[in-house]
């Protein structure tokens, strides 16, 4: 569980977002019963279940709950001296049947025990009718935890939902209703929305249960109150799945890259940090420091500069005229300064992991070719297929391997028949037989596919994807070091252009590929009202709710900051999402598990 | 007119008035046949046979088994069948008139007035025998059963109904009398049981014990007030007694020395006991103050207790006696000198035009507003409508002086009266009192309306006070589905002209009595109007319309509703599936569904689907590999399916897959050799991993087959080569090998394996092989090598790259500065 969760007491963009949390801590602790009675109670946890809920209930206030064991849902009985169990889980069908198996062998140690089983978002008549086919429905109450989009940070929301991506893969749909009702709760929190676009099929299906709700309950929506944000986007990742491959260049992105962030928490081996031990450290990443918030989505290239001048300030602020001339110095000065412990031991940190990243990625590094070879295909179109061959060859890490080769065949219409061939059956021969599916998995998204005319090129100019200058025009390229994520210049596009997606009709039906629209809102008066309110306030920014199916990296979550601040924008971004995804992330998720 | 406390009777402290309500509108009916429920808040009447009374009535054949509901003012509502096979033991009402029925084999149902069985509970025993009913008792939510055999057994909540069983002590004998006192009165929050016996015993059983009272006579009658604070009990020698219902008081010993038992006891205003003496037709009423009063009757009457007094039912009328409230005799009292009483007779002058009211009320001022609020509630309590119009008429004129005086109190008691006078009509016949009213409620009040059909007024009701009318509106469709003499288009057309544009209708309902009603074709119609898909889908279901309820499923993308529709199918057409697969021709969202279920639980059904489906024999192939790589089937079945994916391949002419899946059927079988001949595992091991383990154990005959079976190109074998002769250290058979043979993959590998494997002195072997020269300074520079670096970078001529590594050399090494 997290030691520390983000504040959002002082919500930066969007007032009173900790309601969804304290509506999810509330619903949660009525679950629980306040007294246990006779006997104890065991908590078992859905493994995937346990990082997303620490983002809701602190240490602290489980401690209050009168629970006497803690644990994880695993496939082997076990036996417990408890006598009450709460079993909250995720409604997948084979998680039933270890509850089952729970039941049984704890029955055989204390008949008559009582069972609770907390579905998370919502139970589903499957799982019931298998409970009820195990023979154990009838031990057991079934009860919901309608835990959907948490807070990760202040313009941040994830449902949490770890196969969000492995359901865009097998076009599996059952969740989408799940997102529906958590637009509707938000839509509930702050204000129904005065525009919603969408794009892509999945996005499209979500439309459309919007779209029922609205126009059945079209007479009860007159509020009394301005919405808070004005607008929602619905983006299916389908629409771009280059993105997320594509290496993060940013602060945040690399951490993420490189180390990996759960729940916003990094896990970091305190040599990284200079501390000695083996024990992992956990960093809370988010914008309760401010330090982290300035620096997290710059692109890593400007973070030392960064460093070096707040380092400078901090010189000065203490009259001390010793000129720091690199960041050891800095390092060794901060220390110095036990006043302003706290804030420097954050930048100590900070400055402790780019020390690490610079030195991963640093000259003759493989992290560095990889991002070099990336840009060489996403800016020039060039080809790595002899680099490629030898990381195979080198049995290299298959995910980097499948990433930079999906990014090579997305990015020029697929392989030719005679290199994809080839690789697949290298990859094969190399990695194992298993990975036949994987293959098939990616041919089946279209990221790695036998050649079929290019669009790639047209999409690059007319979307502007690539740009050199980034570093002084801040432009969203920035965050990978010169490509602009597809998924955010589209979204981009629907301020910057006239008549917003219909401008670009021809480059996202026959370029990219797919499809979008609008849901037609009944307009009241007091809308009307409000959008009048709104224009004489045109100085506070409006605010836009950015949906993303299936997943959205850190780059683009920074992205969309970056497009959020810029000083011609009036439009700020808050992000909702499924999941957080990276290229790893996504890779990993067309690997079948064997059952 | 008449002052109307010509009517009053003074009685113990106060004045009471017994009113007549109704005139009975049935004929021949003689109470003293029946045995009669009514339920409370003016509520309707129910009369049973009484099988002991000998009697003469013509219909006795055709009204057998029934129970006659009337109102109160004696307009038949229905003949209730309540079936030959058992013997009704007691009966009574819920608050929203419904009949609870209990009958002799224990077994409880609710009907609604018109027969209909809404709810059925029997006890049921593991050793199925059959309980038989000694005494029973009914109230508006629950029921007592005392069984011939001593079991005593309670019902709580009637919408879940569920048997508890209460011990009974031993001693109970012969049941004089059996109360009850309701949970929502009991300390305990549970039903209270008291019976008493002819051995001059009371018991007071709740869920977990036994209370036993012995008395000095034995107790005939038993009855607990309506607020349940008190009990009234009447002795075999003539005393009624009243205490507390906790045992802890006794308020009241009244001494009548008669030894008839009285047919009824009853309350009227909660302190004031009613006694029915069946015999003589009399009605003594009893206070606290030990002061009585006697109504002298010439016919038969029933009491029914209510909360704000007592309605008397005879042969012939219906009447309401209860205490006149305090603002009445203030206003109407002789003599009273009330400043309401003086504003009541003002307003009267005023009608005769007179000036006199005028000076009357700007007399007192300060004591308007409580005047006016006296005449408005005084006009709750009054039942005629000139006399309430007299005394709101007064208050509006009151009204009239004050400036700040809140109108709503005066706006809702005459919208509430109006209501009030409705439901008073003979035609519903509901005497209803204002506090009665209040008590009840508006919703109990409609729900009442409408089960006894009368919609009409219900609606009104509903819109002239502005509350939700869907309910009522949903209901009459209901009764307007089961029209024989309409047909399904009027019907329709009628309903939608009613209901079409009301939110919050429930047309799901409606069409599922369309369809009890066997019109599937109205139902359907209707169920198009239907906005909640989770209510049309199991309907759908339950039509058999499975391709509709799916198409509405998808509609709303609700995965649970597919599942339904889908498993709804899987288990009604295992023998006939191609109309499962027609069902589902284009509907991707449920295929894809049904693939993730099958999965999991049907893998036949799942080639099936994919071959219905057309899908590509391709992705038939690949599900089979994925099925063969489960751990959990033998390496022959494991085998099998990867043959049967070879077919499906085949039939793709996916060369491609097929190369790939009978390389690795070849692969496992020489595995299987391997693992035979050396006794290790080679199962689970890629091309490359198998390559490289017989590399290490110096099979490099094996390995070079493996290289031509599997066609691995020279580049790769090298590289397998390579790390497995690290892995085992053979360092000079790698020397002799590179020697050899011409690497094809350079010899920066070896170099870099060399020093990743901390034996420098083994890459400096290699590093003159290398072709790049800047790679060799690499390498020298990284072994820490400088005079060799620096050799290089003379040879090259590169001054650059000298000063490099003059620059990262130790100061005491002679690296010349100039090439």
């Amino acid at each position: 569980m997290t030691e520390v969760i983000v504040n959002l007491e002082d919500s930066r963009l969007l007032h009173n977002i900790q309601v969804l949390r304290e509506q999810c801590l509330n619903e949660f602790l009525d679950i629980i019963p306040e007294t246990v009675g006779s006997g104890s109670m065991a908590l078992i946890l859905d493994p995937d279940l346990t990082g997303p809920l620490g983002l809701v209930v602190e240490p602290k206030v489980l401690k209050q709950c009168p629970i006497s064991t803690i644990t994880e849902l695993h496939d082997q009985p076990f036996e417990s001296k408890d006598n009450k169990f709460l079993f909250f889980v995720y409604p997948r069908l084979e998680l039933m049947a270890i509850i089952a198996k729970y039941i049984f062998s704890q029955e055989k140690v204390i008949p008559n025990c009582e069972y609770t089983v907390v579905f998370v978002p919502r139970k589903t008549m499957m799982c019931e009718r298998e409970l009820e086919k195990l023979g154990v429905l009838g031990n057991v109450t079934l009860e919901e935890f309608h835990m959907d989009l948490i807070p990760l940070d202040e313009d941040v929301l994830t449902m949490s939902v770890k196969g969000a991506f492995r359901q865009i893969i097998d076009q599996d749909t059952s969740n989408l209703i799940d997102v529906a009702k958590s637009i509707l709760k938000f839509e509930a929190a702050f204000g129904q929305f005065n525009e919603i676009d969408w794009i892509g099929s999945n996005s499209e299906i979500v439309a459309d249960i919007l779209q029922r709700t609205k126009n059945f309950s079209s007479k009860n929506n007159d509020q009394l109150f301005p919405s808070q944000v004005e607008r929602l986007i619905i983006f299916d990742r389908k629409v771009d799945l280059l993105s997320p491959i594509v290496t993060q260049l940013t602060y945040e992105g690399l951490i993420d890259e490189i180390y990996g962030i759960e729940n916003g928490i990094v896990q970091l081996d305190p040599q990284v940090l200079g501390h000695r031990g083996n024990k992992k450290e956990r960093k809370p990443l988010n914008s309760n420091d401010i330090l982290y918030a300035m620096i997290r989505d710059m692109n890593m290239g400007k973070v030392g500069e960064f460093f070096k001048k707040t380092a400078k300030q901090i010189e000065l602020g203490y009259e001390n005229r010793n000129i720091v001339k690199n960041l050891s110095e800095l390092k060794t000065f901060v220390k110095k300064l036990p006043s302003l412990q706290a804030e420097h031991h954050s930048l100590d940190t900070y400055i402790s992991i780019y020390e690490d990243i610079v030195k991963l990625t640093g000259g003759g590094s493989d992290l560095k070719k990889r991002i070099e070879c990336e840009l060489g295909i996403l800016g020039d179109g060039r080809q790595f297929y002899d680099y490629l061959k030898t990381q195979i060859w080198k049995e290299e890490n298959l995910n980097t391997v499948l990433r930079l080769l999906c990014i090579q065949s997305l990015s020029s219409g697929g392989l030719k028949n005679k290199h994809f061939d080839f690789f697949r059956k290298e990859i094969i021969h190399t990695y194992g037989f298993n990975h036949v599916n994987t293959l098939a998995n990616l041919e089946k998204l279209g990221m790695f596919k036998k050649k079929e005319g290019n669009k790639f090129d047209q999409i690059r100019k007319n979307l502007k994807l690539f740009d050199d200058n980034f570093l002084q025009t801040n432009d969203i390229s920035l965050v990978h070091s010169g490509y602009a994520p597809i998924s955010i210049r589209l979204i981009q596009c629907l301020f910057e252009k006239k008549r917003g997606w219909e401008s670009i009709d021809d480059i996202i039906k026959n370029q990219i590929g797919t499809h979008y629209g609008k849901v037609d809102l009944p307009k009241s008066k007091e809308k009307k009202i409000n959008s009048n309110i709104n224009q004489s306030n045109n100085t506070k920014k409006k605010l836009c709710l950015v949906f993303f199916i299936g997943g959205v990296t850190y780059a683009e979550i920074s992205a969309l900051r970056i497009l959020g601040q810029k000083e011609n924008s009036n439009v700020e971004f808050i992000i909702a999402t499924t999941n957080i995804l990276n290229g790893n992330k996504l890779i990993q998720s067309t690997f079948e598990i064997k059952k | 007119m008449e002052n109307p406390s010509v009517h009053w009777n003074q009685f113990d402290r106060y004045y009471y008035q017994k009113r007549l309500v109704f005139h009975m509108g049935w004929n021949e009916i003689n109470l003293d046949h029946y045995l009669i429920e009514s339920a409370p808040f003016g509520g309707l009447i129910a009369l049973l046979r009484d099988d002991q009374k000998i009697i003469n009535i013509k219909n006795i054949q055709t009204n057998k088994n029934c129970i006659f509901i009337y109102t109160c003012s004696g307009k038949l509502i229905s003949k209730l069948d309540y079936g030959d096979k058992q013997r009704v033991k007691a009966f009574g009402w819920t608050l929203d008139e419904k009949l609870i029925i209990v009958y002799d084999d224990c077994e409880i149902v609710v009907f609604d007035i018109f027969g209909e069985k809404i709810k059925t509970k029997c006890i049921t025993s593991r050793d199925s025998t059959v309980h038989l009913v000694y005494k029973a008792k009914v109230w508006h939510n629950g029921a007592v059963i005392l069984t011939k055999k001593n079991r005593l057994f309670i019902v709580e909540n009637l919408s879940q109904p569920r048997f508890e069983e209460y011990s009974v002590p031993e001693n109970l004998g012969i049941v004089s009398d059996l109360e009850i006192l309701q949970p929502k009165f009991s300390l305990t929050g549970h039903t209270e049981v008291f019976i008493s016996n002819l051995a001059k015993n009371l018991f007071i059983i709740d869920n977990d014990q036994t209370l036993e009272i012995e008395f000095e006579e034995m107790i005939t009658n038993l009855k607990v007030s309506p607020t349940g604070r008190l009990l009234a009990y009447y002795t075999e020698t003539g005393n009624l007694h009243v205490i507390s219902t906790d045992f802890k008081s006794h308020f009241l010993e009244f001494q009548m020395n008669s030894k008839i038992k009285p047919k009824q006891i009853a309350w009227c205003s909660s302190d004031t006991v009613l006694l029915n003496f069946e015999k003589k037709n009399t009605l003594l009423m009893v206070a606290p103050s030990q002061s009585f009063l006697k109504y002298e009757y010439d016919e038969p009457l029933y009491l029914m207790t209510e909360e704000d007094g007592i309605r008397i039912l005879t042969n012939s009328c219906c009447e309401f006696l209860s205490k006149v409230p305090e603002v009445v005799v203030n206003i109407f009292g002789i003599g009273s000198t009330s400043f309401s009483s003086l504003l009541y007779d003002a307003s009267q002058s005023y009608e005769k035009e007179s000036s006199k009211g005028d000076e009357v009320i700007r007399s007192k001022m300060d004591l308007l507003p409580k005047a006016i609020t006296d005449c408005i509630t005084a006009s709750s309590w009054v039942f005629q409508r000139d006399l309430q119009k007299k005394l709101l008429n007064a208050a509006a004129i009151g009204k009239s002086y004050l400036d700040n005086f809140v109108h709503d109190i005066f706006a809702d008691m005459c919208k509430d009266l109006r209501v009030l006078n409705e439901v008073r009509g003979w035609e519903i016949g509901m005497p209803l009192t204002y506090r009665q009213f209040e008590k009840i409620g508006i919703d109990l009040l409609i729900e009442r309306l409408i089960n006894r059909k009368h919609h009409y007024v219900a609606l009104k009701i509903c819109e002239y006070l502005r509350i939700r009318k869907d309910r009522v509106l949903v209901r009459w469709a209901c009764e307007k589905v089961k029209s024989e003499t309409e047909s399904d288009e009027q019907i329709l057309k009628s309903i939608i002209s009613k209901l079409g544009k009301e939110e919050n209708v429930s047309f799901a309902s409606i069409a599922s009595v369309a369809y009890s009603e066997s019109k599937n074709d109205l139902a359907i119609k209707l169920l198009d109007y239907e906005k909640s898909a989770s209510e049309q889908v199991p309907l759908l279901i339950n039509m058999k319309n499975p391709g509709l309820a799916l198409i509405k499923a998808i509609e709303c993308a609700n995965p649970d509703l597919i599942y339904l529709v889908l498993l709804y199918l899987l288990n009604t057409l295992d023998i006939n599936e191609n109309s499962l697969f027609q069902i589902l021709s284009h509907k991707d969202m449920a295929i894809n569904l049904l693939i993730k279920y099958c999965k999991h639980k049907n893998k036949d059904l799942l080639y099936r689907l994919y071959s219905q489906l057309k899908r590509e024999p391709k992705e038939v192939g690949l599900l089979k590999i994925t099925e063969s790589l489960s751990d959990k089937i033998n390496l022959e079945m494991k085998l099998k399916i990867r043959n049967e994916s070879l077919i499906a391949f085949g039939v793709s002419k996916n060369n491609f897959l097929k190369k790939i899946t009978e390389d690795n059927i070849k692969l496992v079988k020489l595995q299987q050799d391997y693992q035979q001949r050396l006794e290790l595992v080679f199962i689970g091991l890629s091309i490359n991993q198998t390559t490289a383990k017989l590399l290490e154990l110096d099979l490099e005959k094996e390995a070079k087959k493996m290289k031509k079976t599997f066609k691995i190109p020279n580049d790769r074998y090298w590289w397998i080569k390579l790390r497995a002769l690290a892995k085992k250290h053979r360092w000079k058979k790698m020397y002799a090998w590179a020697k050899n043979e011409k690497s094809p993959i350079g010899y920066e590998p070896f170099v870099e394996i060399c020093i990743k494997n901390r034996v420098g002195n083994e890459a400096l072997n290699y590093i003159p092989l290398v072709k790049d020269p800047y790679n060799q300074v690499k390498f020298y520079l990284r072994l820490n090598k400088f005079e060799q670096a620096a050799d290089i970078a003379i040879k090259e001529k590169n001054q650059n790259l000298l000063q490099h590594v003059k620059s990262l050399a130790p100061k005491n090494l002679n690296i010349p500065s100039h090439i």
